[in-house]
């Protein structure tokens, strides 16, 4: 179960395969591209590969995913894997979106909040009634597949412990950071009891899983590090990369520093680009290239909160405003082919995130070879042996991350020492060291 | 047909006698209602049919005590058991003590409670006893929680009736210590309901009696106005 969607559906109700809501609706009978795309972000990028390894290999027999979408058919089929969505009113989804808002930014600390007074507060209780929403669908799917095991995903379920009932196991998988020091100390009571509801909390690092701890918890709890299936990056022709370099004007002799990463403050663009206003100084042939849209929270066909389109707005005007509108390329979402096109053609990589539950993206520049600096706050900095297989900064010092930048791109050798080792170091994020942890857990529950 | 129509009407006159109880006890009243009223209409329409029933009637009588009179022990705590659940003062994960033993109660079944004492042995106290005997909640803040069971029938949106009823909590909120937000908890669902607790911390012991029947009230008016609705659709 989570919240984001395997696929985004390009059109609303009205189109032919909505006609017949009780059917499901056969998803090789539509186009990738054209009637739908697969969504962007971490959760799913980790999760479908999984799903999909454990169908193929008969570890779990059938799968069904439940998530809120808004305008996809209720019911999608694609081989032995069920997607089942949650919609939701309009005016309940305002409230849901606000409320979750509010979660995410007061556990990232971004925020404070007055003591308790949000969970008494209508967007809260829309944000309960999406979550019934789930647990209902979930229950009555239960009853005619019978399901071994529920996985729930992410804080925005956070509440599926308590509402599913007792006797199947359930385990939460925690996605974004984990800091007790970052959650409202009033707070502590409602997450430990919705945290304590499920059989085992599983984080992506393990300064979270020792944050958990230091918060109360005394339940079962294990951290594995997100995966990605390394297979699926290939390199891509060079008549794509040329293409790429193309279209977004990248010259042979540019030494591109790449970001990718969705429109969010949390994600430190902004800091990248203070940075960069004084690497060009010393690199005159830099550019930064700045990949990422919206994530579903923001998609129009998704919750739709305008958070990313303020925040580009805002990039766009520091770059304006710096006078480096010939060197800073804003590309938004680009399809899959392209994103590898821009790991193969960049120098280095930069994760500048304020908080990062894990980041992905520094494993998909490590599978391509590419030295990277990571905020020292993101979960991945757990992997890193600074000066090793990457560079550590503060996210909030753009000062050091330039200087740190201009050594790099001024030693090569040192960029390909880094590359090197991180190479070596992706395959602990591998899908196979994924599937490894995971069925571990499964097993824990259920026998066979 | 009039068997049907007395059934129902008795069921609607003790649902409003008892709207200020606990949801659960007003609902299996109403179920005890209707179906005693059945019987004694089907009693009655054999009776009209000439058949004679005194024997029938006997026989149920002299079953019915002997059944009485062997299980009263196990009524007995069944009964207390199902009072447990409302009246009584603990639950499971509480810390209580009885006649001289303290622990943890691990589990509340039919018949007895199970304390896990502190050195880690078990001691079994049939239900009845905590109808009878004194007894202490010695967890924290035990007396602050308030828990109400709810069964929920199918024809009812589930989703709808917990929004409805967090936010007649949240009108309520001169009640409770707003640290601690009302919430639902699921204890069981199948086909036909949902077993639900709802759960709710005082701000002040001496208002607990009109809290909670204020709340009771309020949870039993949201049930007849969603029933009164469109039919909730089953999950799928």
């Amino acid at each position: 179960m989570s919240q984001t969607p395997l696929i985004i559906f390009r059109k609303r109700t009205g189109y032919q395969y909505y006609k017949v809501d009780d059917e499901p609706t056969d998803l090789s009978a539509l186009k990738e591209g054209i009637d739908y795309y697969f969504s962007p972000g971490g959760v799913t990028r980790m999760l479908f590969p999984l799903l999909k390894r454990l169908l193929q290999e008969g570890v779990v027999d059938a799968v069904n995913w439940i998530s809120l979408n808004p305008a996809a058919p209720m019911s999608v089929v694609h081989g032995d894997l069920v997607l089942n969505h949650v919609r939701l009113e309009e005016a309940k989804m305002k409230g849901y979106g606000s409320a979750k808002e509010r979660i995410w930014r007061a556990v990232h600390g971004v925020a404070k909040e007055k003591k308790m007074d949000f969970f008494w507060e209508d967007d809260y209780i829309d944000y309960t009634y999406l979550n019934r929403r789930f647990s209902e669908l979930a229950i009555g799917l239960d009853r005619s597949v019978d399901f071994d095991l529920f996985y729930v995903h992410d804080f925005q379920l956070l509440p599926q412990g308590t509402m599913l009932p007792p006797g199947k196991p359930k385990v939460f998988r925690w996605h974004i950071p984990f800091d007790e020091d970052d959650l409202p100390y009033e707070w502590r009571t409602t997450f430990l009891r919705f945290l304590s509801s499920y059989d085992t909390i599983v984080l992506s690092s393990k300064r979270y899983s020792d944050s958990l701890r230091r918060l109360g918890y005394t339940g079962e709890a294990v951290y594995v590090y997100p995966y990605l299936d390394i297979k699926h990056y290939d390199s891509p022709e060079k008549g794509t990369v040329d293409l790429f370099c193309s279209l977004f004007n990248l010259s042979n002799d540019d030494r591109v520093i790449l970001v990718v990463g969705r429109m969010d403050p949390i994600k430190g663009q902004d800091v990248v680009i203070k940075a960069f206003k004084k690497v060009i100084r010393e690199e005159p042939k830099a550019k930064l290239l700045i990949v990422g849209d919206g994530s579903f929270t923001s998609a129009q066909t998704g919750v739709g909160l305008p958070k990313s389109e303020r925040w580009t707005q805002h990039l766009k005007d520091m770059v304006k405003k710096a006078q480096l509108e010939d060197r800073v390329i804003f590309s938004g979402h680009i399809e899959d082919q392209m994103l590898k096109a821009a790991y193969t053609r960049s120098d280095v990589c930069v994760l500048s995130s304020i908080k990062e539950g894990f980041g992905l993206v520094v494993i998909e520049a490590w599978i391509y070879g590419k030295p990277v600096l990571v905020s020292s706050s993101a979960g991945v900095a757990d992997l890193i042996r600074d000066g090793v297989n990457g560079i550590l900064f503060d996210p909030y010092d753009h000062e050091a991350l330039a200087k740190k930048l201009v050594l790099i791109l001024k030693d090569r050798g040192l960029a390909d020492r880094l590359g090197r080792e991180g190479q070596a170091t992706a395959t602990l994020c591998s899908l196979d060291e994924g599937i490894k942890r995971e069925v571990d857990i499964l097993h824990r529950f259920i026998g066979g | 047909m009039a068997t049907y129509l007395f059934a129902r009407l008795f069921q609607a006159a003790v649902g409003r006698l008892l709207r200020a109880s606990v949801p659960i006890v007003r609902i299996q009243t109403e179920r005890l209602v209707y179906f005693a009223t059945w019987a004694i209409g089907l009693l009655v329409a054999v009776q009209q049919l000439g058949i004679v029933i005194d024997i029938i009637e006997l026989l149920v009588a002299i079953v019915a005590l002997a059944f009485l009179f062997a299980y009263r022990e196990s009524l007995e705590n069944i009964g207390a058991k199902y009072f447990s659940d409302i009246y009584l003062p603990f639950k499971v994960g509480d810390e209580i003590s009885i006649k001289g033993t303290s622990g943890r109660v691990i589990e509340i079944n039919p018949i007895c409670t199970v304390l896990l004492t502190a050195d880690e042995h078990l001691a079994s106290f049939p239900n009845s006893i905590f109808l009878r005997e004194h007894f202490v909640n010695l967890s924290k803040v035990a007396w602050k929680e308030v828990n109400i069971p709810v069964v929920i029938q199918n024809d009812v949106d589930l989703a709808e009736f917990e929004s409805q009823v967090l936010r007649a909590c949240s009108k309520l909120k001169m009640y409770w210590d707003e640290r601690f937000p009302p919430f639902f908890t699921t204890r069981n669902r199948d086909a036909k309901n949902a077993e639900l607790v709802l759960t709710l911390m005082l701000r002040s012991p001496d208002k607990k009696d009109v809290a909670v029947a204020e709340v009771n009230k309020r949870i039993s008016d949201i049930i007849q106005k969603l029933k009164s609705k469109q039919p909730a659709t089953e999950p799928s």
